[in-house]
């Protein structure tokens, strides 16, 4: 059954099928707001999100992909919530609750430790540009589904990716003239 | 065409390689890729980048207790969103002429409401008292350091606790409440161990049997109750349950651990006093962190547990108190206080060598402040010498405490108010001197054999708990009874 057709059940008055979307979007919309806002405060702002479209999605008309809608609720609570808080008082976790398990045990170590000077320097980024580059490099996004999550014109979104690709790009030379050699 | 420069094509080359580009601008930029290395090594580190971070994984499998957390959440929604559906509240626009009845609608609704349901569905914080109740059922043991701090009767006060438990009924608490000590609570037993204690130069150790309303086990509280004085869960989960008002606050860091802060408040049978709790329940653990109480600026309180630790393996021995050298044993119905706590006027020889004289002395004494005649005995077996006598003009008691200081049997006598008395269940006895009084008597064997006897006389409930002595004896000194003060 699609997201489309659960969001009918769901406004037609199936809990259930709330419940359901849930369980599909979870993972993302967790992993999307660890990315953002850092893996301590994300539980909490992921549910956040669900709770606010939960309670949104009755007058949800369906302009755009359900998935894209909630992408734009978790981005709008992760600026909320950091707006609220002081920008010196935050501080984005290390941890990486997923590893990958497959692969030889020295490939994984470089593996997760290279992950971990990308997650590092993405985690630098203004949290603008971060969101940009998550949602298309991690997440896949067309530029038009950024500008729907994000709320803002097209052409923002490429500006914002190509600033997002320099500054990394500088952050990451070592490792990506390493790669290239 | 002409040939574009780095600066027109530079911030095309990331939506180039997204394939984000319109045609006309994808063929000047690849035109001019063709001819220039630095726009093309910028596009082979930007494809690079984009591939490094597409590594990282866009999905993260949230903890476990997610979606159980998200649960509570949607249910206290669930419950508002019911009850606005419920009403009629929520619905497509209606003509204009309408809407000067909407808010008298609403006020009509809402009354009714209230008439049929009494108060709002609170479904977030009964789910959560749910959770609190299985966790409880799965836990086997904790350990954890519990600290209180507050107010009682308008005195500042802090204390802290060491605890252990061990299901289904092995507790064990260390505390400097008053003074430093160690209770060991088994199946049957309250055995309180005071190494500061000097009693006739000796540590003193305290055993009496375990109470019924000591059924179910503390948790680190400290809170008082409407029913029981001792917070347990089981009680905490009643008093939850029972609570229409009870209220999901939100979430709130306890000790750097994220909690649900539950909101309720209680009254005590008979007393106008409102107390208003917060309970903190760990949202991993659903185990409550942390509890305040407020009633007035004369009682308050906040209790917290620190280094929860559940499920450990605790021995079963250190739950049983092994009797330490230069230790006196008491036992009987008796609390440490009797022996610790300092008293209005210090132990005279004549409490050792007339136990029953000085003791009603010490009952004529208070007397005259009690809001009944009390009574004295006038029979005690050899070997008992009197520890102390206490009063309440305030809750209208009297009690007293007499000591084997062969033996470590102690008798305790207690008198209340007559007519606020309830009796205690048990077989009825006749007493030897008297046959018309009634009275209840029970025996205990384990853990120390206690002879329990109950009358009414005089207007008076007399209770009294004899260890180390039999049945008649016991009721010897029940038959000797009669007022300390003679009526004019």
């Amino acid at each position: 059954m699609t997201d489309e057709a659960l969001v009918r059940r769901f406004q037609c008055g199936d809990e259930a099928a709330f419940d359901e979307l849930v369980e599909r979007h979870r993972a993302r919309i967790y992993g999307l707001v660890c990315r953002l806002v850092g893996v301590g405060e994300a539980e909490d702002l992921a549910q956040d999100a669900f709770v606010a479209a939960y309670k949104s999605l009755p007058s949800f008309r369906g302009e755009s992909a359900f998935g894209t809608w909630l992408y734009r609720i978790a981005i709008h609570t992760c600026s909320h919530h950091l707006r609220r808080k002081r920008p010196d008082s935050l501080e984005l976790d290390e941890r990486e609750p997923d590893e990958r398990r497959e692969g030889d045990p020295e490939a994984r170590a470089m593996q997760r430790e290279l992950q971990g000077v990308v997650r590092r320097a993405i985690n630098g980024l203004p949290y603008k540009l971060k969101t940009v580059v998550v949602l298309r490099d991690m997440h896949g996004m067309s530029y038009e589904e950024i500008a729907g999550a994000v709320g803002c014109p097209i052409g923002t979104v490429r500006s914002r990716l190509h600033y997002a690709s320099q500054r990394l790009a500088t952050q990451l030379r070592p490792y990506v003239e390493t790669v290239e050699q | 065409m002409a040939r574009s420069s780095c600066r027109y094509c530079e911030p095309r080359l990331r939506a180039l390689l997204d394939g984000e580009l319109v045609e006309v601008e994808a063929a000047r930029v690849r035109e001019h890729l063709a001819d220039c290395d630095a726009c093309q090594l910028s596009l082979a580190t930007a494809a690079e980048v984009s591939r490094l971070v597409g590594q990282i994984p866009a999905e993260i499998e949230p903890p476990p207790h997610f979606g159980a957390n998200l649960q509570l959440r949607l249910a206290s929604v669930r419950g508002r969103r019911g009850l606005i559906g419920r009403l009629g509240l929520r619905s497509a626009p209606r003509p204009r002429w309408s809407r000067r009845y909407s808010l008298a609608g609403v006020m009509v609704a809402g009354t009714v409401m209230a008439l049929i349901l009494g108060s709002p569905p609170r479904l977030g914080a009964q789910d959560l008292v749910g959770k609190v109740q299985e966790s409880w059922g799965r836990l086997q043991s904790y350990s954890c350091r519990f600290e209180a701090e507050g107010v009682v009767a308008g005195k500042p006060r802090r204390f802290e606790q060491r605890q252990w438990f061990r299901k289904p009924n092995l507790f064990r608490l260390e505390t400097n409440e008053h003074y430093p000590e160690q209770t060991f609570i088994q199946a049957d037993r309250v055995t309180t161990y005071i190494p500061g204690a000097d009693w006739q130069g000796k540590r003193l150790a305290i055993t009496r049997p375990r109470r019924d309303r000591e059924e179910g086990l503390p948790f680190p509280f400290g809170a008082e109750w409407p029913v029981a004085y001792d917070i347990t869960m089981e009680a905490l989960v009643r008093e939850l349950k029972s609570q229409r008002g009870g209220e999901l606050l939100g979430t709130e860091e306890v000790l750097g651990k994220p909690c649900y802060v539950l909101k309720f408040h209680t009254q005590r049978p008979g007393s106008r006093l409102t107390t208003h709790y917060r309970v903190w329940v760990d949202r991993d653990s659903f185990l409550p962190l942390r509890v305040k109480s407020y009633r007035d600026t004369q009682f308050h309180w906040v209790s917290t547990a620190r280094d929860l630790r559940t499920n450990l393996m605790l021995p079963q021995d250190m739950f049983r108190f092994a009797t330490a050298r230069d230790t006196f044993h008491v036992y009987g119905e008796v609390e440490p206080f009797v022996f610790t706590m300092p008293m209005d006027r210090p132990r005279t020889e004549a409490f050792d060598e007339d136990p029953i004289g000085s003791a009603r002395e010490e009952i004529v004494r208070r007397a005259t402040a009690l809001p009944f005649r009390p009574l004295a005995p006038a029979y005690l077996p050899a070997g008992y010498g009197l520890v102390r006598v206490r009063g309440s003009a305030v809750s209208g008691w009297l009690d007293a405490y007499w000591l084997n200081s062969r033996t470590g049997a102690v008798i305790q006598l207690l008198q209340q108010d007559g007519a606020q008395a309830v009796a205690d269940e048990g077989e009825t006895v006749r007493l030897p001197d008297d046959s018309t009084r009634r009275a209840v008597w029970r025996e205990v064997r384990r853990p120390v054999p206690i002879q329990y006897v109950a009358w009414k006389q005089s207007g008076v409930r007399v209770s009294l708990a004899a260890a180390g002595v039999d049945r008649d004896e016991a009721l010897r000194i029940a038959a000797s009874f009669a007022p300390a003060v003679q009526e004019e």
